[in-house]
């Protein structure tokens, strides 16, 4: 990290990082040098990489926080900001390289279908009317892409494995996901179940 | 696909904490840099803020992300 680097200001960063010529690759090389220390720093537990992946993921990110410099409102330091969005491009070239090298194979078969459960005699039992509820929602309102967004993620299938199965972007599976607990809550508050009995029933 | 009663209470404790209006992934990370430093001060969180804490709870992969940003940051 240059002196340099620690002294500038937001503004300064913004406007540095956007200049042609030699000041405009000074402050390039200044934010590369930051990248590269927060993504060796956030990739360090995440199992030994060698140098030329962990070269691969400091461009990646560096160039990802240069092309979303318009996205900087200035409400935190540029350079808290910067690692943020450094992570996210790094963290997401890693989770795309993990499925690539498990040869992109669905890990949830049964992704997309439903089964009933019976309620057993003891706990469970107690819950059952909210279980039965939810189980309707899931089969009867959800939309099958909705369907297959929320049975994904609870059966533990990577985002990446669900992104490739819908082909859509993490973006859009997130609202899935988010339209069908909402179509859920919906649900639940149409059969007068409030939240205090949710809680109560699976102590949450 | 059998929802085991483990599964079950997840998905309960996720629809309870849904809200009608929820950021998206892409808003959340160029929001997450604010809501780190806001809550490093100890500050009250504005409505801006409290939908990245409540986006965290709801995608794994972002508070995979905040846990790393704070450990850059040096929390």
């Amino acid at each position: 990290m240059t002196p340099k680097s620690t002294q500038r200001t937001n503004e300064q960063w913004l406007e540095e990082l956007r200049l042609d010529g030699a000041a405009g690759a000074s402050a390039q090389h200044a934010l590369r040098e930051l990248v590269a220390g927060a993504v060796r720093k956030a990739t360090s537990s995440r199992g030994a990489l060698d140098e030329a992946t962990l070269d691969d993921l400091v461009q990646v990110a560096s160039m990802h926080v240069l092309d979303h410099l318009d996205r900087f409102e200035g409400r935190s330091r540029f350079t808290t900001w910067a690692f943020a969005v450094a992570v996210r491009a790094a963290f997401s070239e890693l989770r795309k390289s993990t499925y690539r090298s498990t040869g992109g194979e669905l890990s949830t078969s049964g992704a997309g279908e439903l089964e009933s459960e019976t309620p057993g005699p003891t706990r469970w039992a107690e819950q059952g009317e909210i279980v039965e509820i939810m189980h309707r929602v899931i089969a009867d309102d959800l939309t099958e892409r909705q369907r297959k967004a929320i049975l994904g993620e609870l059966s533990g299938a990577s985002q990446e494995e669900l992104l490739a199965e819908l082909g859509i972007n993490r973006n859009a599976l997130y609202k899935l996901v988010h339209d069908a607990r909402k179509k859920l809550k919906q649900g639940l508050g149409a059969a007068g179940i409030c939240d205090d009995q949710v809680r109560g029933a699976f102590d949450l | 696909m059998k929802l085991d009663p483990e599964t079950i209470r997840k998905l309960a404790k996720l629809t309870l904490e849904t809200k009608p209006d929820e950021i998206t992934c892409d808003d959340w990370v160029h929001r997450v840099g604010e809501y780190v430093e806001a809550t490093e001060r100890g500050e009250e969180l504005e409505e801006r803020l409290r939908v990245v804490e409540a986006h965290t709870v709801q995608c794994t992969h972002c508070a995979e992300e905040l846990e790393a940003l704070r450990e850059i940051l040096g929390e």
